[in-house]
């Protein structure tokens, strides 16, 4: 096998995948070269690091929920107004860790946009008394949920293909103030508009 | 598992999520580099699994099966963003890997080994990542990106020289 070959196969020496005679052959050529081996030590730190950072996944669980969502949806006729899609209400009197739960639940649903509904509420005025948001790229999932909780929100829909949610107050008075609330919790969220 | 998922079995899509789902996220978000794209792109490479469940033939693994749908919608996004090179071929340099105790010595390695592989070609880039992420071997990734293993290997030969090079620059010249 040419240097180059063996140069080639080093990665995957490291990562354990060549077959036996491959293995074999690189191993007899990294014996005989000290700059082999030296390339063997940097790749297996390289990958040892590429390993140890792996990025994950924050709302693993609520991607789960909201495909289980997408598949449910699939499976059903899809009626004219979609009254599926009715936003919960919930007294914050409740419990705010009930609320947050299902608020989070409620991360799911096909793509949205603020501009460009694609669907018509059943009652035909849900769109006026909701906030249309962006959380920031990199907010944990505990400072979404304290927020929605200090704020009395719920999430009705949502991400669209472009990130963006649409959040309805459990008090629907007040909406501007409301949303200039919300501006100000601009460590959470990174864009918010009242839907015309 | 994809056999009982071809059969609509909802509990077996979930087993199959929650051990498919961390990868999936690592490679694509280290694509897109954005939380909430990574996150829709997640979800339609799960839907495809769901409805395309019946139609995989076993030809290649499960997991290299579902790492190639997550490959054709990054490139899919990468090309409405204009984010598609061609991938030159590299020119033949005289061999200036660093050596192991130039690339060891590093507090800041991490950062540097990330930095350096956001520098690659995308298509030197997805060859490395899957051959180191995921333990790949080249016919596996072969089979995700759809080219031959003679490319898988040329790229991979590049990326490994770039790369070393570039974690040597920048350990040379102190970058942070």
């Amino acid at each position: 096998m040419a240097h180059k070959d063996i140069e080639a196969l080093l990665p995957f020496y490291v990562n354990g995948t060549l077959d036996e005679h491959e293995h074999a052959e690189v191993r007899q050529a990294i014996e005989q070269s000290a700059a082999l081996r030296q390339d063997v030590e940097a790749l297996a730190l390289i990958r040892e690091e590429m390993q140890a950072n792996t990025p994950t996944n924050e709302a693993a669980e609520l991607g789960l929920a909201r495909l289980m969502r997408s598949i449910e949806q699939e499976s059903q006729p899809t009626p004219a107004n979609d009254t599926a899609r009715a936003p919960l209400r919930i007294s914050p009197i409740v419990g705010g860790a009930v609320a947050a739960m299902v608020a989070l639940a409620f991360y799911a649903g096909t793509g949205f946009a603020p501009e460009k509904p694609e669907y018509i509420q059943a009652s035909g005025d849900e769109m006026a008394a909701t906030l249309t948001v962006r959380f920031q790229p990199d907010v944990q999932q505990h400072a979404v949920a304290a927020a929605l909780l200090e704020l009395g929100l719920v999430i009705v829909d949502g991400p669209s293909a472009r990130g963006f949610y649409r959040l309805k107050p459990l008090d629907e008075s007040e909406l501007d103030t409301l949303a200039e609330t919300v501006r100000a919790q601009s460590s959470v969220f990174e864009f918010v508009e009242i839907p015309q | 598992m994809i056999s009982k998922i071809s059969k609509r079995d909802k509990k077996a899509f979930e087993d199959f999520y929650r051990a498919m789902e961390r990868p999936l996220y690592g490679f694509i978000f280290l694509k897109l580099n954005d939380s909430h794209q990574a996150s829709d792109l997640l979800h339609d490479v799960f839907i495809e699994v769901w409805k395309g469940a019946g139609r995989f033939e076993g030809r290649s693994s499960v997991k290299t099966w579902v790492f190639g749908i997550a490959y054709r919608k990054v490139i899919d996004v990468y090309r409405r963003s204009g984010k598609v090179e061609t991938m030159a071929d590299v020119p033949e340099m005289a061999d200036e890997s660093p050596t192991a105790e130039e690339t060891l010595v590093s507090s800041e390695r991490a950062t540097h080994v990330r930095a350096c592989i956001e520098e690659l070609k995308p298509d030197h880039r997805v060859a490395i990542e899957l051959a180191f992420f995921e333990d790949f071997s080249y016919r596996q990734i072969s089979d995700v990106i759809g080219s031959p293993e003679g490319t898988v290997k040329t790229r991979v030969y590049h990326a490994k020289k770039l790369l070393l090079r570039c974690v040597s620059a920048r350990l040379n010249s102190g970058v942070v």
